[in-house]
């Protein structure tokens, strides 16, 4: 439930009216099917915001969180680096792509950008921020929860550091909104990306929020007629926004409950896998987690051989992002892991609408071809007989 | 010797109206004491409305939302089990409804688009 989540039939059965009867446009000021749709665009506006304990007011609709993280890293950096003064950011080596890319960027504009590394659990160390920050230094950005590794940052902490040092903070929160509490106020978030389809909403859109006290300016990428604060110009898509309004409002009654029940299922699935099988690394701080994405790496496993033979489930290796290239996730690099142990990596991903069933087949099916790779495997032999692989020179053929 | 009017629900009664798939031991208070009859239309209607939910539930053809629906159902009437303020359960089944008309719509329309495939988790299930 990392890539994507199912559409949760409540949040669809809100959208319905908006394709079909209700199909104004929330701009037009002058007759009933624009008022009656601004006022639903203007609802699920203030569902978005409680969520987070903000001002409907500085909730912008965006297409999505890569629309949001590119707005709110480059149209901070362009808006105060005017005078050139403001011109470095940091971030870290774990960040979605689209957060990478837009630090790319701007470093292309000229832009200096601090990638800061990660420790080998995934968090950020917070007396390396703390140096890194410079009177240049124009915005920090770091995601609340990681979308390969589920490690869940010191975000109050991070955004004491900021505000103490007039930087501003945002956050890509894709991964978190909707599934921990949030509060903007009390962890001094300035810009937050949200995305639609992370919490069983409809796909193709998302929100950033901006902060107003004290006021954060942009410069924004999308010009028109002016919607969204003048922040996010084009037609605001009613039925996705009454969609995301409704994901955010049934997030809001069943964070307990969702929260309670995917702890339990990842507590079960891990014991369940660890207590069959050895050698099971888990990627990322065990305790500073989201228990809904769970990442192992089974040594002495090919990993494609695994996720080829686990392909009735819909797992992942990386993330949906990185799927296509051959290479080894980037995150799990950054956390120290080696080649092989990232390249044997499996994402789990628990949800609203995961089963007991579910996990308890993953549990077999991992277990039971985890086990097969390794006795067909001469490295795993050498293992059990004690060999350790590291002193072993390999011969040229 | 008194007999009440109002119909009460007995255990007897309960298995014969209930689904056979019921399985609800957290509903069975509500058929132990059959003589208060102030509270009995909304026994009989919490009844009913669980009852309705699980029938809900049997549109969806999808696995996970089927199953979904059944869940939380059953976990949300455990979870108010004991409540005895009328106004709350007033307000609880009221929603309860609300939730119940949108389970009816999109399990009718999780059937239209039908696509007939099992997950592997279901079909694991049959073989046994």
């Amino acid at each position: 439930m990392q890539a994507t989540t199912p559409t949760d039939p409540r949040v669809l059965d809100a959208m319905l009216p908006f394709m079909t009867q209700l199909y104004g446009n929330p701009h037009s000021r002058t007759h009933q099917y624009g008022w009656e749709t601004e006022e639903a665009v203007e609802k699920a506006r203030k569902e978005v915001a409680d969520l987070i304990n903000a001002d409907p007011k500085e909730i912008i609709f965006t297409s999505g969180a890569t629309e949001s993280n590119n707005m709110s890293i480059k149209g901070i950096a362009r808006f105060y680096n005017k005078s050139g003064r403001k011109n470095h950011i940091i971030t870290t080596q774990t960040e979605h792509k689209c957060v990478l890319d837009s630090c790319r960027v701007l470093q292309e504009e000229g832009f200096d950008v601090t990638y800061l590394p990660v420790k080998p659990n995934g968090l950020i160390d917070l007396e390396q921020l703390k140096k890194a920050i410079r009177p240049e230094t124009a915005l920090v950005s770091i995601m609340t929860v990681n979308n390969e590794i589920g490690v869940l940052q010191p975000i109050e902490e991070i955004g004491k550091i900021c505000r103490s040092n007039k930087v501003f903070f945002h956050t890509d929160a894709a991964q978190a909104f909707g599934k921990i509490p949030l509060d903007v106020n009390k962890s001094n978030i300035d810009l937050m990306s949200i995305s639609g389809h992370k919490i069983y909403g409809p796909k193709g859109i998302g929100a950033l929020y901006v902060r107003r006290r004290p006021r954060v300016r942009l410069e924004p990428i999308q010009t028109g007629g002016g919607q969204e604060r003048g922040l996010r110009s084009g037609t605001v898509p009613a039925p996705l926004v009454v969609g995301l309004g409704a994901a955010c409002r049934i997030a809001r009654e069943e964070m307990q409950y969702d929260s309670e029940r995917v702890k339990r299922l990842s507590e079960r699935l891990i014991k369940g896998i660890t207590d069959q099988i050895t050698h099971v690394v888990r990627n990322g701080d065990p305790e500073h987690n989201y228990p809904g994405c769970v990442n192992l790496s089974f040594a002495y496993v090919e990993g494609e051989s695994l996720l080829m033979a686990l392909k009735d489930m819909a797992l992942s290796s990386g993330s949906a992002c990185t799927s296509a290239s051959l290479e080894p996730s980037y995150v799990l690099r950054a956390l120290g892991a080696e080649d092989e142990l990232a390249h044997s990596s499996i994402r789990f991903g628990i949800g609203r609408f995961t089963t007991d069933k579910e996990v308890e087949y993953a549990i077999r099916r991992v277990t039971q071809h985890v086990d097969k790779l390794r006795e067909m495997s001469p490295l795993w032999e050498m293992v059990q007989e004690g060999i350790d692989l590291k002193t072993i020179e390999w011969a040229q053929h | 010797m008194f007999r009440p009017s109002i119909p009460t629900i007995s255990s007897r009664t309960l298995s014969t109206i209930a689904l056979p798939t019921i399985r609800c031991p957290h509903l069975l208070h509500l058929t132990s004491s059959p003589y208060s009859t102030s509270a009995q239309p909304t026994r009989t209607e919490a009844l009913s409305l669980y009852r309705s939910l699980l029938r809900a539930s049997r549109l969806f053809e999808t696995y996970n939302y089927r199953e979904y629906v059944r869940r939380r159902a059953k976990d949300a009437f455990k979870q108010h089990a004991a409540e005895t303020d009328i106004q709350t359960i007033k307000e609880l089944l009221s929603k309860g409804k609300k939730d119940l008309k949108v389970a009816e719509r999109q399990g009718w329309i999780n059937r239209q688009y039908a696509t007939g495939e099992k997950t592997v988790v279901e079909l694991e299930g049959r073989s046994h």
